[in-house]
């Protein structure tokens, strides 16, 4: 999730029932082939939403797919990065 | 600071991974590509120097002249490219740490691959095919693979590093 969170980086994050999912959010999802993922969801289609990552390379939501809301662990809330004094908070779409 | 205390819980708890990568992480990496490139880049400047001998200077030799040279530049990017993919998304630190020297061959073979890009030079093609082939031996080492040399059975005909895949 470079540039927004570098490699390597712990995540903190927030996860109850009734979560309100919000467009532009850092989210951890579990992706049937790819494993736990962290994106930036990008579109919420009602059924399911769409993600992808904050980096110009980073692949597409067409290639992530659909995630499902079942699938979606929780909120970033805080990332905690190599090399950075403070941890980042990401509150903006809190 | 806070990274460290993090790091520590994680080596007590052991946290969950979750990956973001830029690229899907389908974990296929193969240095085949980069030494077909640096082949056909020794082969171009083969057919380059045929074509120089003959001299007669065509339109139809111009044309060939053109479309080498354009061939030699695409599989010079393509062959970095490769060699940038492997290092840069396969190389990590344990790989890293068994072979701390292949920095210094990535850039080598980034910079003798602009020269090769910029000039009509078998030997730096040759010393191209050579970084390569090094590179792909240190990979197969970091696989476990053993490997073996032999001449690629196409022109140029020059020895390549393969890996040994029945052992």
């Amino acid at each position: 999730m470079d540039p927004t969170i570098p490699s390597g980086s712990y995540v903190v994050y927030l996860s109850f029932n009734k979560m309100k999912l919000r467009v532009g959010g850092l989210y951890l999802f579990h992706h049937r082939s790819l494993g736990v993922m962290v994106k930036r969801m990008v579109r919420d289609l009602g059924a399911f939403y769409l993600f992808e990552g904050d980096h110009p390379l980073s692949i597409s939501s067409c290639k992530i797919g659909e995630v499902h809301k079942k699938d979606i662990l929780g909120q970033v809330l805080v990332s905690v990065s190599p090399g950075l004094v403070l941890p980042k908070i990401h509150r903006e779409y809190l | 600071m806070i990274f460290s205390v993090f790091r520590g819980l994680d080596k007590i708890l052991s946290f969950e991974s979750a990956k973001a990568h830029c690229d899907i992480p389908c974990k296929i990496y193969d240095p085949i590509e980069s030494q077909v490139a640096a082949l056909t880049i020794v082969r171009l400047n083969d057919l380059l120097q045929e074509l120089t001998a003959k001299g007669d200077g065509s339109p139809s030799d111009t044309a060939q002249f053109a479309r080498l040279i354009a061939q030699k530049e695409e599989h010079g990017l393509k062959l970095k490219e490769a060699v940038r993919v492997i290092w840069g998304d396969y190389f990590k630190k344990p790989q890293i740490d068994a072979h701390p020297d292949v920095h210094q061959l990535v850039h080598q073979i980034m910079m003798v691959a602009s020269k090769v890009k910029q000039n009509v030079d078998r030997e730096a093609s040759i010393e191209l095919l050579h970084l390569v082939n090094k590179f792909a031996q240190i990979f197969w080492e970091t696989k476990g693979v053993a490997t073996f040399t032999a001449p690629c059975p196409y022109p140029p005909n020059l020895d390549v590093v393969y890996p040994d895949l029945k052992k």
